[in-house]
């Protein structure tokens, strides 16, 4: 079973992270769910200027054995979307905290990340 | 003759092993004040060779499609079945109506669907297929949901000259969606591209039209669909007289988003209402919203072509709730009958079964307005159906074409109560009718 987790990152229980810079939010999957869910070979195309809040259903990811929706953990308007899981989904499981990125969201509850846990939370979360 | 095979030994023991002492205890769990506490008012029970006797008297009674032609269309068709269809169809092999989810027991009816799904495409210039939803009504309706999934919008604009059954079965499936649906105004033999801007707006997921439409019209797709993109709708196009593709502008060709088409008229008889097929196709973008299964063309491991489910995780045995497709059984047997028929017919026979329809549609409503007891409520070019006003006593009408073996067309009335339509006839001519007896019906009509 592959579980990297990445140090300064917040995760959620439903195995999402999001990378906080300034009132910029980066989310993705982590590891663990990237290699729970298999092959993945699509991706639902995220729309930009879509208005998220925290748990809401951003996207559906479908892999060879299954279907996840993943939650937004964290409220705000989706500035930008990553195309290149769109075309290449694989980058989800080869490099789930770089090149797999979903989108970026410009967050308006920046509070929201204290519900979160830490890499070590989510380590332990996930052993 | 009895009809509950157990004997009253084998009750009384079926009673002893599951520990009840009478066949009342077992239904003591059902209230006094619901139960039927006299007999049910039957006759009795007849001899096997009486009731054999009894229910072909009422057989009888009915008429069929041979012994009397129709002359009314609206939503289901009689046309030509080769002999060939229905000698192929007795093969028991393809008697299932379930999911062949093994595609190692299930190569024939694999391959079969996949070459009627192939042909669907061809017809219609759409990328992906679905073989089989129920009916017209139903796939139109999923391809309603299909919108709506896809545009997370909450207005569906349905042009009024959609079948009535098909706009009832819309508003049965959204019901519990919460969505707004208009129904355009209706005007003449066609959908009116004014109404129909001014009722859409960035709320609406899609706009709903029939081509043929219900009074046979040949809708102009092109504009409508034009006008729908610069909204960010989808279009959606019903072809209920599947006929008709051998001879109109393919949807594809057309940019409809999605067709939802019954194919009754692909080698299935009228069997009094049922049962029909229905496909939906659609641009290869939307794929993952459709509903149904698809079959997908791939290698073995020696690289040997075969023929699989694909999709899947569409279905509701994977994704549950969230399933966007929660059909199990299907008319397998009438894709069949589709994809032998339309083998058999080819596209050239169909090109010109298509063109019998049209032209004899054509002379017929020529032969009519000759006569002067008929006259033209508003023109509109249409594929093989027609709407015509007559100016006598229409229950005369339909009893003299009764008399001569005849169906008669429909009164439109009946959908469309506007005093305009009181004297309005809605006509179906298919290549089942020669000209001498289309002569026969417009003579008995100009008397």
């Amino acid at each position: 079973m592959s579980n990297k987790v990445l140090e300064g990152l917040f995760y959620t229980k439903n195995d999402e992270w999001v990378k906080v810079e300034d009132d910029l939010g980066t989310i993705g999957i982590s590891d663990y769910a990237q290699d729970q869910l298999g092959d993945i070979v699509y991706v639902e195309e995220i729309k930009k200027g879509t208005i998220v809040n925290q748990g809401d259903i951003i996207t559906t990811v479908e892999s060879v054995k299954a279907v996840a929706e993943v939650y937004s953990p964290i409220s705000g308007e989706v500035i930008e979307a990553n195309h290149t899981i769109i075309d290449e989904p694989s980058h989800i499981n080869g490099d789930p905290y770089g090149k797999g990125w979903f989108a970026k969201i410009k967050m308006s509850k920046p509070e929201e990340t204290k519900e979160l846990m830490n890499a070590s939370d989510y380590g332990d979360y996930r052993k | 003759m009895r009809y509950i095979p157990s004997t009253s030994e084998q009750q009384k023991e079926m009673l002893k092993e599951i520990g009840v002492s009478s066949f009342e205890e077992l239904l003591s769990s059902i209230p006094e004040n619901v139960r039927l506490k006299k007999k049910l008012n039957l006759p009795p029970a007849l001899p096997e060779n009486e009731l054999e006797e009894n229910i072909m008297h009422i057989v009888q009674k009915n008429a069929d499609f041979y012994s009397m032609k129709p002359l009314i269309g609206a939503g289901a068709y009689r046309h030509f079945i080769p002999e060939a269809e229905k000698a192929l169809l007795q093969r028991e092999e393809f008697w299932t109506c379930y999911t062949p989810y093994q595609p190692e027991l299930s190569q024939g009816t694999l391959q079969a669907i996949f070459e009627f799904q192939s042909h669907i495409s061809r017809l219609t210039k759409m990328e992906v297929v679905i073989p089989s939803i129920f009916d017209g009504a139903s796939a139109t309706a999923e391809a309603v949901l299909m919108s709506i999934r896809l545009t997370h919008k909450e207005k569906i604009i349905i042009s009024p000259l959609l079948h009535p059954h098909y706009r009832e079965t819309i508003k049965t499936y959204v019901e519990p969606h919460n969505i707004e649906i208009v129904e355009l105004p209706l005007q003449d033999g066609a959908t009116s591209a004014d109404m129909l801007k001014q009722s859409l707006d960035n709320n609406t997921a899609a706009i709903v039209v029939q081509s043929p439409n219900f009074l046979g019209g040949v809708e102009d797709i092109q504009e409508i669909v034009e006008i729908t993109h610069q909204n960010d709708a989808l279009f959606i196009q019903v072809i209920v007289e599947a006929m008709s593709l051998g001879l109109l502008k393919s949807p594809g060709n057309m940019n409809v988003d999605i067709v939802a088409g019954n194919t009754q008229s692909f080698g299935l008889d009228l069997s009094f209402g049922g049962p029909h097929n229905a496909f939906l196709a659609t641009k290869k973008e939307y794929i993952r919203q459709l509903p149904g299964r698809i079959v997908g063309e791939t290698k073995d491991r020696d690289g040997k072509r075969v023929f699989v489910m694909t999709l899947r995780a569409r279905e509701q045995d994977i994704r549950r709730e969230k399933a966007t497709s929660n059909i199990c059984t299907n008319h397998n047997l009438n894709v069949m009958a589709g994809n032998i028929y339309l083998s058999l017919l080819g596209t050239e026979g169909l090109y010109q079964y298509s063109l019998l329809n049209f032209k004899k549609a054509h002379y017929l409503e020529k032969e009519l307005l000759k006569s002067g007891k008929f006259t033209n409520p508003f023109p509109y070019p249409y594929f093989n159906e027609f709407l015509i006003n007559y100016q006598g006593n229409i229950e005369e009408l339909r009893k003299r074409l009764i008399e001569n073996n005849f169906i008669p067309p429909l009164s439109v009335w009946q959908f469309y109560p506007e005093e305009k339509f009181r004297q309005s006839l809605l006509f179906a001519v298919t290549e089942i009718f020669s000209r001498d007896e289309l002569n026969k019906i417009s003579n008995l009509l100009s008397q």
